[in-house]
């Protein structure tokens, strides 16, 4: 073994072997990909990422993404503005959980919000009352919980549904 | 850059050779923060109102109201009241599937006889999932536009 590598060593000079990767194939392919990312990269303040564990149902909608107070339904919570409000047990209150008292923490979030906007609104006459409230909700939700959110949505005024859907095709 | 001149050939004649690697530093680079950053998938938002303000739905009134009810087992529902009151039931279709194809005839067929009727009412079950509710949200506002969640 040691002595076929003696014997494959070339010594510099006469006989070397000069390797250059060619890299221009690999430059085109980046070119392309660069480009196909480019095209496809969409820059929006808005951040709708569903979290984790969130499937959103499929459908055709023409409306695209817009400012609005976001609420999240997924199987262990509901969020407010990425906020866990109510904790979930499999869509459902927890066993043991007082349903009034997680109403309460929904409507107090709902209620919160409404006024940071009313205030926000009072300040700055750019800023109007909004009723508009995205909701990314799993598609497995029952639609008892997601009634529960929207009548306390509205009780506070927000009253204009944006539910968040993935466009059919992706 | 790394510009060479070749010294074989005709007098006066240059070989340039570009220096890329450089340009694919650039572009790895480039590749890398955009795949971090971009997202994939495509979001859009289906619109809907609460019963109690509704959406617009101009300025007439509708002489009758159109109620969607989505049922457990893949059943629809669909109430008029106001001038006229009726029922209409679509169960699942053959496969057992919600059947959208009848669902959207029949609201054509509605739409057909009081052409100012644009809205609709859309409440379900309570175990119905949302991703059926959505469907039928989004198979009804091809024919009446303003929908309108109930139930609640």
């Amino acid at each position: 073994m040691q002595r076929s590598r003696r014997k494959n060593k070339k010594k510099p000079g006469r006989g070397s072997i000069d390797v250059s990767l060619n890299i221009t194939p690999m430059a085109d392919i980046f070119t392309i990909l660069l480009v196909f990312l480019i095209k496809t990269y969409t820059t929006s303040s808005i951040n709708l990422n569903p979290s984790q564990g969130v499937r959103l149902p499929v459908a055709n909608a023409a409306e695209s993404q817009m400012e609005a107070l976001k609420v999240e339904i997924s199987s262990n919570a509901i969020s407010i503005e990425n906020q866990a409000v109510v904790e979930l047990t499999d869509y459902k209150l927890p066993y043991g959980e007082n349903p009034e008292q997680a109403l309460k923490n929904l409507s107090s979030q709902f209620e919160m919000a409404r006024k940071r906007q009313d205030l926000i609104s009072s300040s700055n006459d750019d800023v109007k009352q909004d009723s508009k409230v995205l909701i990314l909700s799993d598609q497995d939700t029952p639609y008892s919980m997601v009634k529960l959110v929207l009548g306390t949505a509205a009780m506070h005024g927000y009253t204009d549904f944006k539910m968040a859907i993935l466009r059919e095709g992706q | 850059m790394n510009v060479s001149s070749g010294s074989g050939g005709r007098a006066g004649s240059q070989d340039f050779e570009l220096n890329i690697a450089p340009i694919i530093d650039c572009i790895t680079v480039l590749i890398a923060f955009i795949m971090i950053s971009t997202s994939f998938i495509s979001i859009g938002l289906l619109d809907a109102g609460a019963p109690a303000i509704g959406t617009e739905t101009g300025d007439s009134i509708p002489l009758v109201n159109v109620e969607l009810e989505v049922l457990e087992g893949n059943r629809y529902l669909i109430k008029l009241s106001g001038q006229v009151t009726s029922e209409s039931r679509i169960s699942a279709n053959t496969d057992g599937k919600w059947n959208t194809e009848e669902l959207v005839s029949k609201l054509n067929q509605i739409k057909t006889q009081w052409k100012n009727v644009d809205s609709i009412t859309i409440s379900a079950e309570d175990g119905v999932p949302y991703k059926d509710i959505i469907v039928a949200m989004d198979s009804s506002r091809r024919v009446l536009p303003a929908v309108v969640l109930g139930g609640f």
